[in-house]
């Protein structure tokens, strides 16, 4: 039964992986380069022909909502403590639990060593 | 041999006081300048703690320990936590969703007190990194400088 089991979950899981992978190669592509100056195929053969003096595509996006929701010139920083402001409070508290790891361990340590010495 | 460790010390203590300054207000616009520029509050506040390293190359562990104290920088990053957690929840208090920038009106773009609550946050967690990397630091040269 177990076995019969297992064996089912992982037909329907490999099933279900085989039409996500179908149902994504027929999707549109979301960046075709429309709005590029230059096509993809000249700028393998010359990178410096790439103008990058305007944004464009998913790029202009980015930068162009960022600025009207946030008045933020980077946009690392504020996708950091703005958009994702969560998950930074997150590995902001990890922070905690190390320090208070390691002082559990440090000191319990040193008092360890000062327990020996007495009876010594 | 510890007339050379005396020596080696006076180089290093007098290189310190050249680059101190300098490093200390780096580091600050690092920091300061998380919004505009490359950087931010993680990279500024880890390199505080290599100041930190500096002074307990050039004056020992003694003097390090009396200088920063290990309580201060512990009841420091408290504080900065909750502060971050209070700066996120003022979107809720302002009826927006959790981390919401609210306060994103205040200033032009470009300018070093613009983009509202990122820049609180981002001053916020650079001393919450500085004191939490800072005090594993301290802890870690205290086992270090044991007299046993």
């Amino acid at each position: 039964m177990k076995k019969f089991l297992t064996f089912v979950s992982l037909a329907m899981i490999l099933f279900a992986g085989i039409t996500a992978a179908f149902q994504l190669a027929a999707m549109p592509r979301t960046y075709e380069g429309q709005n590029a100056t230059v096509p993809v195929a000249v700028l393998q053969q010359n990178p410096e022909a790439y103008d990058d003096s305007t944004a464009d595509g998913a790029a202009a996006a980015i930068v162009q909502q960022n600025l009207a929701k946030s008045h933020a010139v980077n946009d690392v920083t504020s996708i950091v403590f703005d958009f994702r402001g969560y998950d930074t409070m997150g590995e902001a508290f990890i922070l905690i639990t190390a320090v208070a790891g390691s002082a559990v361990i440090l000191f319990t340590k040193k008092a360890g060593k000062e327990e020996t010495k007495d009876e010594e | 041999m510890k007339n050379e460790n005396i020596q080696i010390r006076h180089v290093v203590g007098h290189s310190l006081n050249l680059v101190f300054p300098l490093t200390m207000v780096y580091m600050c616009y690092i920091i300061l300048h998380g919004h505009l520029s490359p950087g931010g509050g993680f990279q500024g506040g880890v390199l505080i703690v290599g100041v930190f390293l500096m002074i307990y190359f050039a004056n020992g562990y003694q003097a390090t320990a009396k200088a920063i104290s290990f309580n201060l920088l512990h009841d420091a990053e408290g504080v900065a936590s909750v502060a971050y957690v209070a700066l996120a929840m003022m979107g809720i208090a302002a009826g927006a969703q959790f981390c919401e920038n609210i306060l994103y009106t205040h200033g032009n773009i470009g300018d070093l007190y613009s983009s509202g609550t990122i820049f609180w946050m981002n001053l916020v967690v650079g001393i919450k990194v500085m004191t939490g990397i800072g005090s594993i630091t301290l802890l870690m040269l205290g086992i270090v400088n044991q007299k046993n």
